[in-house]
């Protein structure tokens, strides 16, 4: 097995992580993330698998497909996280179904939130009225 | 410069500049983007269509290269009817997109206006897309038009404010993304194993084996789900019935077939020959049968649902069955028929419903659109007595559901007179049953929606002035629909051109 | 990646490829957004020196510019819109089963016409019952077993697209193989993507009123001093690399794309630190900026179609400057079009559950009407 051979296989279980997420997560950034890793999983396979010159240089051509790729999930991404966040405005959750419980749930472990900034609100209650207009 | 290269790029290109125009923003740059779009696909439409008619089959070698290194755009007769139809069901819709959306200067700030702003582009984007993949030569053009169709469409659904627009066009937008990654594993997968993305190339080359299969059925899977066939439909009803009016129409009545003409391109054309025997015909049943289920389930749920825009969208679940329902009898051949061609038969009548549903949905959601933006509600009770204050919306709304539940002279009833006898001469009864039951089906759901605008329960009060285009433009498709019934020569033979076999 | 492999190169190549899924894999899995959007930042940087490994310097400085650049902010600005409602986190998988969610939603099914709800795939299968995961990860093995054999058994067939590159090389204009495809060879791809990302920005800026001009708040700014400290040192030379870049991709690794990426990656810095004021919604030089690098491409394309006949083939002898120009207008255009991206990403205005329960009307648009037949505009849209 050619190192090559590695990054196509390793594309192929990103592909599929990325479908697993995408389908199975309910969270919707998680689904973007998914989605993202099904296209990285994707370029990993066009660059690995293609033919390779005879001195082993890369194929220009899915090189410059996913470059082309790169830019468009960017875009994607951009509209997706855009689209989630008008959710969770609308719904009051970034989740796609309307019938979730509105009530938040608690903060699962001490560590969680000291780990990231995803503080309870209530300590930026003075904020809120900045960002509403 | 020769007709091919010149068509071909005002198809595409000319909705692309149109939509620059329109995000000017101005109520003049909108309009004369709308105008200049549907301007410029016409001409590409009347174009093409006389250029293949005196030439046949035309390509342009973009940049002068030609495949495989370069990009070519092909053009045959499936390509020129869909952009034909496309030309025709968007410059209509864009008529009354400019009188449903209002006055944009007036209402700055409202979400109607939101509306209003960015239509226009968002659609000119999507009308661009749509062109370039019915042009397309290569694979991976087609994952860059596709990303272009799914995130034009499914803003177009998002421009609605309502909570139920909004989660529908995010899971729009998922499920579009999620089908154009599959359709890229494939392109992939099928660049590792033939060196090529052209796919008159790859056609060449006679796909088959297993890598083949698992490029093909991961392409066909992202293709099925952004086609909304059974069982991955349940994204469109809320989609198309949560847009406003003219998204709804353009996405059932043009979006949904864009990938639906990938899958025929692929499957017909390219990998007809390759596959082997046996298991393409599996392939192309369980295709057909999935379409069939569809017919009987969305048929059955547009008849349960209360709200006139969720009626048709389920309607259009069903309708996109009989696009599927083309396969398997593709495949069956009538005795003494030649055979490397396709059923001509089948061929014919699978593209002609795609023709008859596209212009007859189109015409039902804009007279619903009419409708509903008369009375502010979209249920199908609330309608009640619209028929005596809106006679024309009324009339367009029936003849396109008429059509679609095959009654003559319609093009609904040319397709499924033709898709009977596809079935019936290759003696497959069981196809040409579920055709007619699909038909009465139709015929309830139009029915019912008929029994309610007709009756005067109590007058429509509040009632809102519709604008005289908005009528027009529903009624024009319906009438077209029509005709389309009585005169199905020229496109049929426009259809002809390339042929219903496999690329060599 | 020379033909002759070292067990060191191979160690590395290993760990890197392993060292990908298993981040993939960490980040959908873990229950902290936080932690999934940093490591996804990670992730980006460690796909782009595998790009570096598989040979493709181009695609690598893409992937960290992009991928891992203006991406991770997207992610890290969405994050920090919805942490600070409370709403990071996933639902708690013991609290809210979703065999219960599915009874709540069945319940609750009683506006007019609604088909079934899928509510499990809401909420999310990974969320669901055991068996449910159990299959879903069994059925991921398989595809991805599927997927590894196709991959192990690829026929072993000579290269033919890229020796055509190489052979039509010097027709090009440039000596770089990737822009000569990217702008020559294969140039309506590069002008359909740049169309992708105008949509997007389109469809971004669609979306909100109220949320286009993105000010940090004064207390957040105060947060993030290396924030600063770093926009003011890589910014200026950002802009000196992104020309250089643009120069450089005619002959070697870099191009438009790099170019574009890096200046919005500047300029996205400075929106985040606060030291580029807010884009004012519907600018129109901004909005003429963002769409130049597609308009001077399709008048490239188109203009010199009455010399050479098809549309995007340059003139004999042009094809140095036209790329040189298209590239140049397509960086700034790129590189705009991504901080708008950036800069329209909504806010998280304070959720309103009443709003939140409300669908305005039957009208899509929102469009009352009183009973004299007038048109009520809709006041409550996204307060």
């Amino acid at each position: 097995m050619t190192p090559l051979t590695l990054y196509a296989l390793a594309g192929a279980g990103i592909f599929v992580l990325g479908l697993v997420g995408t389908l199975g997560r309910g969270h919707l950034f998680w689904k973007v993330l998914g989605v993202n890793f099904m296209g990285s999983g994707a370029f990993l396979i066009l660059m690995a698998a293609s033919p390779r010159l005879p001195g082993g240089e890369a194929d220009p051509v899915p090189q410059a497909m996913v470059l082309t790729g790169i830019v468009v999930a960017v875009s994607a991404t951009a509209l997706a996280l855009g689209m989630a966040l008008r959710v969770a405005v609308r719904t009051g959750r970034p989740y796609l179904s309307e019938d979730l419980p509105t009530k938040t749930p608690e903060p699962v472990e001490e560590s969680d939130v000291e780990s990231s900034p995803d503080r309870p609100p209530k300590d930026r209650a003075g904020g809120e009225e900045s960002t509403a207009h | 410069m020769s007709g091919a290269p010149l068509w071909t790029t005002v198809a595409v290109m000319g909705p692309l500049v149109a939509g620059i125009v329109a995000l000017a923003g101005g109520r003049r740059a909108l309009q004369s983007g709308l105008v200049l779009g549907s301007a410029s696909s016409l001409a590409a439409a009347w174009g093409l269509a006389h250029t293949i008619m005196d030439e046949g089959v035309v390509r342009h070698l973009l940049g002068g290269w030609g495949r495989p290194l370069g990009i070519e755009l092909y053009v045959d007769g499936l390509a020129a009817v869909m952009i034909s139809v496309t030309a025709v069901v968007g410059s209509v819709v864009s008529w009354y997109s400019s009188a449903y959306f209002g006055d944009v200067a007036d209402l700055r700030e409202s979400p109607a206006a939101r509306g209003a702003r960015f239509f226009a582009p968002l659609w000119l984007f999507l009308w661009s897309a749509m062109n370039g993949i019915y042009v397309s030569g290569d694979m991976f053009n087609l994952y860059v038009m596709m990303e272009v169709l799914g995130l034009s469409a499914a803003a177009i659904v998002t421009l609605a404010v309502t909570r139920k627009a909004t989660l529908a066009g995010m899971r729009y937008l998922f499920i579009s993304l999620a089908g154009s990654m599959l359709f890229l594993l494939g392109v992939a997968l099928l660049y590792a194993e033939y060196g090529t993305l052209s796919l008159e190339e790859l056609a060449a080359m006679n796909p088959g084996g297993a890598t083949a299969g698992w490029a093909l059925s991961a392409m066909t899977v992202g293709l099925l789900a952004k086609t909304a066939l059974f069982p991955l439909h349940s994204w469109l009803p809320p989609a198309h019935a949560g847009a406003p009016a003219p998204g709804s129409a353009i996405l059932s009545a043009l979006v949904v077939k864009a990938s639906f003409y990938v899958i025929v391109r692929l499957w017909m054309h390219v990998f007809g020959y390759g596959l082997p025997a046996a298991e393409a015909e599996g392939a192309l049943l369980i295709l057909g049968t999935l379409g069939g289920i569809a017919i009987i389930w969305g048929s059955l749920l547009a008849l349960r649902q209360v709200s006139l825009k969720r009626l048709i969208a389920y309607s259009t679940v069903a309708q996109i069955g009989y696009l599927f329902v083309m396969f398997p009898l593709l495949a069956e051949l009538a005795p003494g028929a030649d055979p490397d061609a396709w059923n001509l038969n089948a061929w014919n009548g699978g593209i002609y419903h795609l023709i008859a549903h596209a212009l007859a949905k189109a015409a039902m959601f804009l007279a619903a659109g009419s409708m509903t933006y008369a009375v502010a509600d979209d249920a199908i009770e609330s309608i009640s007595g619209v028929a005596h204050r809106l006679p024309m919306s009324f009339l367009a709304f029936g003849l396109g559901g008429l059509s679609l539940a095959g009654i003559p002279p319609s093009a609904g009833y040319v397709s499924k007179w033709l898709l009977l006898n596809a079935a019936l001469e290759s003696g497959q009864w069981f196809w040409a049953g579920l055709i007619a039951l699909g038909g009465l089906l139709t015929l309830a759901y139009v029915l019912m929606v008929g029994r309610y605008a007709v009756q005067i329960r109590h007058s429509p009060e509040p009632f809102r002035t519709v604008p005289r285009r908005m009528e027009w433009a529903a009624i024009t498709l319906a009438v077209l629909t029509v005709a389309l019934g009585l005169r199905a020569v020229e496109p049929l033979a426009l259809l002809s051109i390339g042929g219903a076999r496999p690329w060599p | 990646m020379g033909i002759p492999m070292t067990p060191l190169e191979w160690g590395l190549d290993a760990t890197v490829a392993l060292l990908l899924v298993g981040l993939a894999g960490r980040i959908l899995f873990t229950r902290d957004l936080f932690e999934a959007t940093v490591l996804f930042i990670a992730f980006g940087l460690t796909l782009s020196l595998a790009w570096v490994r598989l040979g493709a310097a181009n695609v690598a400085l893409a992937e960290a510019a992009l991928g891992a650049g203006v991406t991770g902010a997207l992610f890290l600005t969405a994050f920090h819109r919805l942490a600070r409602r409370g709403l990071a986190h996933p639902l708690d998988r013991q609290r809210y089963r979703a065999d219960e969610l599915h009874d709540r939603s069945s319940r609750g099914r009683a506006d007019r016409g609604d088909d079934p709800k899928p509510a499990l795939l809401d909420v999310g299968i990974l969320h669901g019952p055991l068996w449910l995961r159990a299959s879903m990860a069994l059925a991921g093995l398989a595809v991805t077993g599927g997927i590894a054999a196709r991959l192990l058994t690829l026929a072993d067939r000579p290269p033919s697209l890229p020796i055509l590159v190489e052979a039509h090389l010097a027709e090009t204009g440039v000596s770089n193989p990737v822009t000569a495809v990217l702008l020559n060879f294969r140039a309506y791809d590069t002008l359909l993507e740049v169309a992708v990302l105008v949509v997007a920005m389109i469809a971004v800026g669609s979306l909100d009123r109220g949320s286009r001009a993105f000010v940090r708040d004064p207390e957040e700014l105060e947060e993030d001093p290396v924030l600063d400290a770093l926009s003011r040192l890589v910014v200026p030379l950002a802009g000196v690399a992104a020309v250089y870049l643009v120069w450089v991709g005619s002959h070697g690794p870099g191009g438009a794309f790099q170019a574009g990426a890096l200046l919005a990656g500047a300029g996205v810095l400075l929106v985040a630190a606060g030291l580029m004021g807010p884009v004012t919604e519907g600018a129109a030089p901004i909005r003429a900026l963002a769409v130049m690098g597609l308009a001077i491409f399709i008048a490239v394309g188109a203009g010199s179609m009455p010399w050479t006949g098809s549309f995007l083939a340059y003139p004999p002898g042009t094809e140095y400057g036209l790329i040189l120009l298209v590239e140049a207008v397509l960086a700034l255009s790129i590189a705009v079009v991504l901080i708008e991206l950036f800069v329209d990403v909504p806010a998280v205005p304070h959720v309103d559950p009443a709003l939140a329960k409300v669908d305005p009307t039957g009208d899509p648009l929102g469009r009352r009407i009183s009973p004299d037949g007038a048109v009520i505009r809709n006041p409550d849209e996204e307060r």
